[in-house]
């Protein structure tokens, strides 16, 4: 707990204070647009980071991140689109709930829901952070690579509606993190020649084209589309509804943080999971999908408890759950940090002035969200053909400021045709960028247990990779029999 | 020329896709053997691209199966690309980025983004309210993240 404390102390010195506000204005600026998310935002919104020290520029990106999700909410409810998958669930009822001239109840319980999820997930990431942390320090090469083979067979097992193509997009991701330069020996591969290549294909860049260039080239197809929100109206919670909502917050804030602990899941899983279970448990099934209160609480609490979760396996194993959380992966080594276990011990400022900072932006997004609902929708108004080459703009500077170079936007460019055609045949982005971000360390752990047990079924003598590498056929077995039976769920597709 | 487009639209798009992936991974495969597969360190550089570049092969063959017999992996072209004036945005988009990459170094960030801006602003608005806009876009954008975060922003001698 003293980690924590400290950590506010750093995270409410005027200037992080400041930059916490910027980040969450800004992401939540940027999260009310129709059809951006939270890793549209925090990649597009990297570059911003760049002149910040770095837990101050860490700072910013995590409420950069939040704010895009309270504001991907007000979407949700007000216009009935999402701007991230795990708000598709949001539009299930805070959008008939805003039809009867209820939207202002579906945001406060969205904005409490969220604000409550947030906070408890923080405190547990507080307590459980250091533990997992010296737990994991014990890792060695095997335990490492056994771990990261564990994380890809769950994103590919969880995200998206088919195993194939998940294979296919986790393979397209390992071959662009070979690129450059060969963690043991050196060596320089798949460069082609190019300088540009040598020390690989930059994340930011290639995030960048991938979810906010893709992103873009959709919304540019019609560039006449102009969204109206709906009036706010009553936002006072009916007496029966007060019980089941608050349960709904409880239960969420608790689920979304034990889902965020598991590799691959992605926000819009405990968001499903939770309307599922609220649902099954509610004296009144049938009111789901027509404007149940507790269907808005329940999967947006999850969904924000979800970020302090998944922000435990980032801190302490140096594994991203989601997109955003390996953007901002990406943002720690941009800053000359390495997530990974030794990251409470080497940087303490900057991991526990992060996690206290959290709690000081679902304060800042709780003040900005409850009175200030009906301004922020306002900015859903904004047609198309104003807003796509405003956000080009932005994720041009985005792409050629991270080298300060052309090569950059070129590497925006491709990777934005790429997703805009994983976009249409559905192949999903994230394991492209997961794996992306993993494959370096876990090909230079391969190498080092290959050469610690002479042999690649050395591995296997450690009981703990033994029981992950089993954990991952178990995964890719039970994925590959619902492709058989044509069973995966559509809903948790998505970027994030 | 037009039947040409109407052939194309009728295609697969899974199946072509997955023809181009599997391409792809046997060109990643192939080259894989230019590194050693061990050296003096033990298991070489090449080692994991051959493995990786494998499981791609798998991957794209997979693919190329169940866009064949599976229903929901098969895409027709028409049914999920755009028309003809949506397409036209996308490319144009596209088009611009490759000039503004091309031109940038030359005229400075003001000058290229105005321009880009421009090409997409007049496919809705004016030809003057597309230059005003342009230029409104460029400066905002220009102040918030050179004035406001100190982000480095190429310009030209004139210092935009």
């Amino acid at each position: 707990m003293w980690g924590l404390l400290n950590g506010l102390t750093i995270a409410i010195t005027p200037t992080n204070l400041f930059y916490c506000l910027i980040g969450c204005l800004v992401g939540q600026l940027v999260g009310v647009l129709p059809g951006i998310g939270p890793v549209q935002a925090t990649a597009l919104l990297i570059p911003l980071s760049y002149g910040l020290e770095p837990t101050t520029a860490i700072i910013m990106l995590c409420g950069i991140y939040y704010g895009a999700m309270y504001g991907g909410t007000i979407t949700s409810v007000l216009i009935n689109t999402p701007g991230e998958t795990a708000s598709v669930i949001t539009c299930l009822d805070g959008y008939p709930l805003a039809q009867q001239g209820r939207a202002g109840v579906a945001l406060k319980v969205a904005a409490i829901g969220s604000f409550v999820g947030g906070v408890i997930s923080t405190l547990a990431l507080a307590l459980l952070g250091p533990s997992v942390a010296d737990f994991a320090l014990k890792f060695g090469p095997s335990e490492q690579f056994a771990l990261m083979v564990f994380g890809m067979s769950m994103v590919i097992g969880l995200m998206g509606k088919s195993f194939i193509r998940g294979l296919v997009s986790l393979s397209f991701g390992l071959s662009l993190a070979l690129v450059g330069m060969d963690p043991i020996s050196g060596a320089i591969r798949y460069s082609f020649g190019i300088n540009d290549l040598v020390g690989g294909i930059e994340m930011v860049p290639l995030c960048m084209g991938l979810f906010g260039l893709s992103e873009l080239l959709v919304l540019v197809e019609d560039l006449n589309v102009t969204h109206k929100a709906s009036a706010l109206n009553s936002s006072t919670l009916k007496k029966e509804e007060l019980r089941p909502t608050t349960m709904a917050i409880i239960r969420g804030s608790f689920l979304g943080f034990f889902v965020g602990l598991i590799p691959g899941t992605g926000s819009a899983i405990p968001a499903l999971i939770s309307y599922s279970m609220e649902k099954s448990l509610s004296k009144h099934p049938d009111q789901f999908g027509k404007g149940a209160p507790e269907g808005v609480a329940g999967p947006e609490t999850a969904n924000n408890s979800y970020v302090g979760g998944a922000m435990i396996p980032l801190f302490t194993l140096g594994i991203p759950c989601s997109p955003t959380i390996a953007i901002l992966m990406g943002a720690f080594m941009m800053h000359g940090m390495i997530p990974g276990p030794t990251l409470f011990i080497t940087n303490p400022d900057v991991i526990w002035g992060t996690i206290a900072s959290m709690f000081v932006g679902n304060v800042i997004l709780l003040i900005l969200n409850m009175p200030l609902a009906a301004a922020w929708a306002k900015l859903a108004d904004i047609p198309n053909k104003m807003l796509c080459p405003a956000v080009l703009v932005i994720s041009l500077i985005g792409a050629y400021s991270d080298s300060n170079s052309m090569f950059g936007v070129g590497v925006m460019l491709v990777a934005g045709v790429i997703g805009y055609v994983c976009k249409k045949l559905d192949i999903p982005l994230a394991p492209i960028i997961l794996v992306f971000v993993l494959t370096d360390k876990m090909e230079q752990n391969l190498l080092q247990s290959i050469k610690i047990h002479s042999g690649v079924l050395g591995i296997l003598t450690s009981p703990i990779a033994l029981g992950l590498l089993v954990g991952a056929a178990a995964v890719i077995a039970g994925s590959l029999i619902m492709e058989i039976k044509n069973k995966k769920s559509s809903l948790l597709e998505g970027d994030e | 020329m037009g039947k040409i487009i109407a052939r194309i639209k009728k295609q697969n798009a899974g199946l072509l896709l997955g023809l181009l992936f599997t391409l792809y991974s046997i060109y990643y495969f192939i080259k894989s053997f230019s590194y050693p597969y061990v050296n003096r360190f033990g298991v070489g550089p090449g080692f994991f691209p051959r493995w990786t570049a494998l499981l791609s092969i798998i991957a794209g063959v997979a693919y190329i199966f169940s866009s064949i017999f599976k229903d929901k992996d098969r895409f027709i072209m028409e049914n999920i690309f755009p028309s003809k004036k949506e397409l036209i945005n996308v490319v144009t988009v596209v088009l611009a980025i490759l000039g503004y990459i091309l031109i940038l170094d030359f005229t400075g960030f003001g000058l290229a983004t105005i321009m880009l801006l421009f090409v997409i602003f007049i496919r809705s608005y004016s030809w003057w309210k597309s230059i005003l806009y342009a230029i409104i876009v460029a400066a905002v954008v220009f102040a918030i993240f050179k004035i406001g975060f100190s982000v480095q922003i190429p310009v030209n001698s004139f210092g935009f």
